[in-house]
């Protein structure tokens, strides 16, 4: 019984306020290079796409398998990953086996983190003024994504049928 | 023997290493802490007390080498402490050293300790150092890091003793040769054993073997004294033998086993008080999206190789930076060169 953050890339306006609270709450500074979710941008025919990512909460986690002194976990309530503090070393394994390059060891105290999802009750999720960060059970993320391309249908019909013109196909 | 090498043994030899090993010691002592301050360890905000509490900290910590290791092996933590400490005590408590000083032109004097327990210490410090050669030879992991200096050191600090013991308690007085030169024996093993302990030091070596790269140790670092630097490809672990505090915090991170702390006797190494002598060079591999250096080579294997035990094809992915690998994963497309 899983929680996972589930992404609306379209719906990203690229704010970066995610990063900023993120930061703000987890390590008491404003500076998006130490936030556990990352705005990512990329440019394509002069259009700006924009991309919040973060940790998937693989079932086969690979930071787990590979960090040597076995700090990585996962909580039992909300089925989020944890890092153990006093046991990680700092190594970087578990960022170089992350395929999603989620987790970090962060500069300023040389251990690695991760997105814990802030204890069941995301920040991230609460300041994203677009909606493109919905936490929902991982059981429904299915449920949510066919919501959402559904209500994008339903706009889209009513648009045509709005403008309707016969000469306009 | 000629008559006038005996006396010059007992008389201005003693008093040549008495300076050497003083000032010698000084030296030491202002190498490092000169090395703390100058290193990148206090933030530029901290109050200057705070600075001097922290580095007055580190300087007293190094007088117990190897603590950080307590955990790992705590037995053998405990009896190396021991050791050290008698062999300062014996020598500056025993009453026969004192009656001496007393007669010289210092004359100081302190109260000695009891002769049964400086001889007790005595033979402590006897079997402890047979143990610690013992060690060297018997276990194969060990033999494999020891070489002849290694033992070589361990006898030069017990032959004190032993000749010390020998003297006093007249054990082997029926050899007529033995009878007369004892003392001048003794004498001469504890010179070479002082002129000895300025040149010792307690470095850090790396079995390249064994490390991937990872850097944790420079992470674990509490002076700074272990960095590592990376230029044109390659990660270089520098190290400075005059800042290390010899705590044993890098020895007891690294996950492969591969840092040491090992002794070694060099008159060079005395000399170069500011210079970082370069311990490890690792290969890194460039990330296969936007070319900046991302990761050690032999981790990124030792990584593929426990994900293929666990019957995990290692990800397309690994070969890409950090910042690639979410677009990569998300958009299947590269983010845009910086």
């Amino acid at each position: 019984m899983g929680f996972v953050i589930l992404i609306h890339a379209d719906k990203c306006s690229g704010c970066q306020m995610c990063e900023v609270a993120c930061s703000l709450k987890h390590m008491k500074e404003c500076n998006p290079e130490r936030s556990r979710i990352r705005m990512i941008k990329t440019e394509q025919n002069g259009q700006y796409d924009f991309i919040p990512s973060t940790c998937m909460q693989c079932e086969t986690a690979m930071c787990e398998l590979v960090c040597p002194m076995k700090a990585i976990s996962q909580n039992t309530q909300n089925g989020a990953r944890m890092i153990d503090e006093t046991r990680c070393i700092g190594c970087s394994s578990c960022s170089y086996a992350c395929p999603f390059g989620a987790c970090f060891v962060d500069r300023k105290i040389g251990k690695s983190i991760v997105c814990t999802q802030c204890d069941g009750d995301p920040t991230c999720v609460k300041v994203c003024p677009s909606g493109a960060l919905e936490y929902v059970s991982s059981d429904q993320v299915n449920v949510a994504l066919k919501r959402a391309a559904a209500k994008r249908l339903v706009d889209a019909a009513a648009l045509v049928t709005s403008t309707a013109n016969p000469a306009s196909c | 023997m000629p008559l006038e090498w005996l006396y010059f043994i007992d008389g201005q030899l003693l008093e040549i290493v008495f300076y050497l090993f003083g000032i010698g010691l000084g030296i030491r002592c202002l190498a490092f802490l000169v090395n703390i301050f100058k290193s990148q360890i206090f933030p530029d905000q901290e109050f200057r007390w705070k600075k001097a509490g922290k580095i007055l900290y580190l300087f007293a910590v190094s007088f117990l080498p190897y603590h950080r290791g307590l955990v790992k092996q705590p037995v053998y933590t405990i009896l190396r402490y021991i050791f050290h400490a008698c062999l300062f005590i014996i020598p500056v408590w025993y009453s026969g050293h004192l009656n001496m000083l007393m007669d010289t032109r210092l004359g100081w004097y302190w109260e000695p300790i009891s002769d049964n327990y400086i001889e007790t210490a005595t033979l402590f410090v006897i079997g402890m150092g047979c143990l610690f050669i013992a060690r060297r030879i018997v276990f194969p992991r060990i033999r494999k890091q020891s070489s002849l200096k290694d033992i070589f050191f361990v006898l030069i600090t017990i032959l004190p003793f032993i000749t010390g013991y020998w003297y006093v308690n007249e054990t082997l007085d029926h050899i007529s040769l033995f009878k007369n030169y004892m003392w001048y024996l003794h004498v001469f093993s504890g010179e070479v054993m002082m002129a000895m302990a300025v040149f010792l030091f307690i470095r850090t070596k790396l079995d390249t073997s064994r490390c991937v790269g990872c850097s944790s140790c420079t992470i674990a670092c509490p002076t700074g004294t272990l960095e590592a630097k990376e230029t044109e490809s390659k990660r270089v672990f520098l190290y400075s033998h005059y800042q290390c505090i010899c705590c044993g915090a890098c020895v007891s991170t690294c996950p492969e086993t591969a840092a040491i702390l090992k002794h070694e006797i060099s008159i060079p190494l005395f000399f170069s008080f500011f210079r970082k002598k370069k311990i490890n060079e690792i290969k890194i591999n460039r990330c296969e999206g936007c070319r900046e250096m991302y990761a050690p080579d032999p981790q990124i294997e030792k990584i593929k190789t426990i994900l293929c035990t666990k019957a995990i094809i290692p990800p397309e992915t690994m070969g890409y930076c950090s910042r690639c690998k979410k677009l990569l994963s998300s958009h299947m497309r590269l983010p845009d060169p910086i």
